[in-house]
């Protein structure tokens, strides 16, 4: 393998690394075991919420509604049983079930209405937004109150790590299984490189972005319930902050490991990655705001760097007699 | 391989067995095939008959019903009423895409319905299956199986490498081994040498042979009348949805063929000669750019001057400078006499340059627009299609002059075939004519019909005054309309050519050879 081939798979993992030492290096606090509990502890969800934004850019759909429904997950997972009396075993099932239900929307939306997704997904978020405003409404928007087993469900360390960590773990193994080795995986990949010639090739590209969109709305909503579960508390306001970031490490994730292509143990890297980045330079006395900044700055930056991958990787030696790449078409 | 020729042997008794059960030798039948979309009449009763280890080209201008009988086979459409046989199984509603697969029938279509991005394994997979080990897929075994398949068909790639990584021919030739992993006894070839450079077209060919040695039948789509002579038995022509005939190819002649097609005979076109040496129009002197060298070139009024090329020989950067796409470094450009530096396509277009792209769908037209507003949008001299209602009738002219079916301006663009869309493109930028039209592949993928349309306008507007410059790879076209070629090679242009030495041996060997 070439350097510049092996450069590009690792290179997101090299700047981990940096980015890691540098902080280490430059703030004391930075390396503590303390901290380093700290940042796993508050990744799961986001990683959660991550692979939700991987899987639909997979199938080359876009599905912005998995910061509402992990809003809408985290809240009602908790009012199901503060305020309705469920056991919190059967509210977390009854909110999967909701998550699986908006993913289904999503799909109904575009696959079944035709609806291009980032408009339709837009709507689905909205409607959520609406409905999440609805449920809390004359309630206080941030309320406590878990049960003692939600909590130890993501409270619980095992070898000095919370439970969620390992949970994450879990479903980046399942989720590269299943895109890297199962039929339904690659034909979920065949329709994202290119629908039309997919369908051709008689593939069934509708029921493979189905499949996209409820596994998104499923990961999505177990983010919420993790959220919860951490905090103790929900807080109705909390999910569109989720949004971007999870983009941003899909997007960074497709740089790496397998470069041009949305891929788990890529995301998975952009998220510490991230993470690190920001975690070292709020221990440096960073405010607030900078955390925003430094998120949309990965988002662009990320896009960016996956653009030139793709290109480079496609345009490389694609060409015909009448130039450049030309676009699969089936001319009536 | 032993896994891959034991599947073929299967597939070949089974050929076998279904042939004893029909009362001839055909793997293919259609009888009576009709299709109706709303008022239009796509096909009146075609029959036709493909046997084993025969190859039958099946051609007609764009338009004439050969996609919509692919369509059907392919369980995209369904006929409207008529019977497919397929072996001993018969079809009379017509087929889903799961019944033609499972009944041997493989597709390689127009752009050969590979993903770029995958690679060839993964691709062969797509349509063959994966292997798999324990539920989940053996990339090892997938990767043995491609090896083994792209081996027997002696296709020099590596199973991993992207699909987009390979030379357009083996890419061809991948979608034809894929095609034969589903044990295919039928393949459907849709136009597979459209998007292929000349010297890659023989490697196909050889496959297409050895499908027809190993009994496969095969129906080929094409445009190019040299394919048919060099590769099939017979050929049947559609004409407006008509199966107007079916007939040995050995014994017709092109024109013959061309006869069928277009249902009237093509006249040949004389080239009118070109203006005196004196009246240069567009002079390059020692033009240099991204790619090419030192180009000095003169065209005069009233001229056809082909470039010709292989890829990245540098000629369609010459004219990518001239269209004010790209600038020039060096050198200077004088149109008319006086210097000429386009800094944009519509700076070119205000000086009377105008250039129309080579790929009709993606640089050359608003597919999703109706064919007035592809017509009006362009930076044109004032005083015409200024409102609406003007536009209109500027489209209707543009129709009727280039006798575009349907001649109604409010059609959407993309409805229309490639030839009628070619039509609609080409006069939208020849009227009235500039001063030099530039044209990029003017003929890729279109019918003999519109090809002869299209060369009748070159010449007829040349023959008024305008010049031509023609980026063109098929040499037949260049040495038909074509005053002058000049080849070029490397970034430099590498001889000219004219009079009798323009002919289409002379063109190829220039470009292929050393």
């Amino acid at each position: 393998m070439s350097a510049a081939r092996l450069a590009s798979r690792w290179g997101l993992l090299f700047a981990f690394l940096a980015v890691f030492g540098v902080f280490s290096a430059w703030v004391p606090r930075f390396s503590t075991t303390g901290n380093l509990q700290d940042i796993l502890t508050s990744q799961p969800p986001g990683i959660f919420l991550a692979y939700a934004a991987m899987l639909v850019l997979v199938v080359g759909e876009f599905d912005l509604s998995i910061g509402a429904n992990l809003g809408i997950s985290q809240y009602v997972v908790l009012k199901l049983v503060t305020h309705y009396g469920l056991s919190w075993e059967a509210a977390i099932v009854l909110t999967l079930a909701i998550g699986v239900a908006i993913g289904l929307a999503n799909a109904v939306a575009v696959v079944g209405l035709g609806i291009n997704s980032f408009i339709a997904t837009i709507g689905i978020a909205t409607i959520l937004d609406g409905l999440l405003q609805w449920i809390s409404n004359g309630s206080s928007p941030i309320f406590g109150g878990a049960p003692h087993g939600f909590t130890t469900l993501a409270q619980t360390k095992t070898g000095g790590i919370v439970l969620p960590v390992y949970y994450a773990l879990v479903a980046s193994v399942l989720l590269w299984a299943l895109l890297e080795y199962t039929v339904a995986g690659r034909q979920m990949r065949a329709t994202g490189a290119n629908r039309l010639a997919a369908a051709l090739s008689g593939i069934p590209t509708g029921r493979a972005r189905i499949t996209a969109f409820v596994l998104a709305g499923l990961l999505s909503s177990i983010a919420g319930i993790l959220v919860t579960a951490r905090i103790g508390a929900a807080d109705a306001t909390s999910g569109p902050g989720f949004l971007l970031p999870a983009y941003a490490a899909a997007f960074l994730g497709a740089t790496a490991i397998r470069p041009g292509f949305f891929n788990v143990w890529g995301t998975l890297i952009a998220i510490f990655l991230v993470a690190v980045g920001i975690t070292g330079l709020q221990l440096k006395g960073a405010e607030a705001w900078v955390t925003p900044v430094f998120n949309g700055s990965v988002l662009l930056a990320a896009v960016a760097l996956f653009n030139v991958e793709r290109t480079q990787r496609l345009l490389a030696r694609v060409r015909t007699p009448f130039g450049r790449v030309r676009r699969l078409g089936y001319r009536g | 391989m032993v896994e891959a020729l034991g599947r073929q042997e299967v597939a070949a008794a089974a050929a076998d067995r279904s042939t004893t059960r029909t009362s001839e030798q055909d793997v293919l039948v259609v009888e009576g095939l009709e299709c109706r979309f709303g008022a239009t009449h796509a096909l009146r009763g075609v029959d036709l008959r493909v046997g084993r280890g025969e190859v039958v080209a099946l051609l007609g201008e764009n338009g004439a019903g050969k996609s919509t009988l692919i369509k059907i086979l392919a369980g995209v459409h369904q006929p409207t009423a008529g019977t497919i046989r397929l072996g001993g199984d018969v079809f009379p509603n017509g087929l889903t895409a799961a019944d033609a697969r499972a009944h041997g029938l493989a597709f390689v279509h127009q752009e050969l319905g590979l993903l770029q991005p995958l690679s060839v394994a993964e691709n062969i997979a797509l349509v063959a299956g994966f292997r798999r080990a324990h539920g989940l897929i053996s990339w090892r075994r997938q990767r043995a199986f491609a090896r083994d398949l792209l081996r027997e068909w002696e296709i020099d790639v590596d199973p991993a490498a992207p699909v987009a990584q390979l030379e357009p021919a083996q890419r061809s030739l991948v979608a034809v081994a894929r095609a034969l992993a589903t044990d295919a006894r039928v393949i459907v070839f849709d136009e597979p040498t459209a998007a292929l450079p000349r010297h890659d077209v023989e490697l196909l060919y050889a496959a297409v042979d050895r499908l027809r040695a190993r009994g496969v039948a095969v129906l080929y789509v094409t445009h190019r009348l040299p394919e048919v002579k060099r590769l099939a038995e017979r050929a049947a022509v559609l004409r407006d949805g008509n199966l107007v005939g079916t007939v040995d190819v050995g014994r017709t002649t092109e024109a013959e063929l061309v006869e069928l097609i277009v249902g009237a005979t093509l006249q040949s076109h004389a080239r009118a000669p070109a203006a005196g040496l004196d009246d240069a129009v567009l002079v390059l002197r020692d033009v240099t750019g991204r790619g090419v060298e030192d180009v000095t070139l003169t065209l005069r009024r009233g001229e056809i001057l082909a470039l010709v090329g292989l890829l990245g020989a540098g000629h369609r950067i010459v004219g990518r400078i001239v269209a004010g796409v790209e600038r020039r470094r060096g050198g200077e450009i004088r149109l008319e006499g006086e210097p000429y530096e386009p800094r944009s396509p519509r700076d070119a277009q205000r000086r009377g340059v105008v250039h129309v792209p080579a790929n009709r769908l993606t640089e050359a037209s608003f597919p999703s627009l109706d064919v007035a507003t592809n017509v009006a949008l362009r930076d044109r001299p004032r005083g015409i299609a200024a409102s609406a209602r003007r536009e209109r009738m500027f489209a209707a002219r543009v129709l009727a002059g280039w006798r575009v079916v349907p001649a109604a301006p409010d059609v959407t663009f993309a409805r229309l075939s490639g030839g009628n869309q070619q039509k609609v493109v080409l006069g939208k930028w020849l009227t009235p004519s500039p001063r030099v039209l530039l044209a990029e592949e003017p003929t890729a993928g279109i019918d003999v019909g519109t090809k002869s349309v299209v060369y009748d306008r070159l010449a007829a507007a040349a023959a008024q005054g305008m010049s031509v410059l023609l980026l063109s790879s098929d040499t037949d076209e260049v040495v038909a309309v074509a005053h002058r070629a000049v080849v070029f090679a490397d970034g430099r242009q590498k001889v000219e050519l004219s009079g009798a030495e323009l002919t289409p041996v002379r063109l190829a060997r220039e470009c292929y050879g050393g």
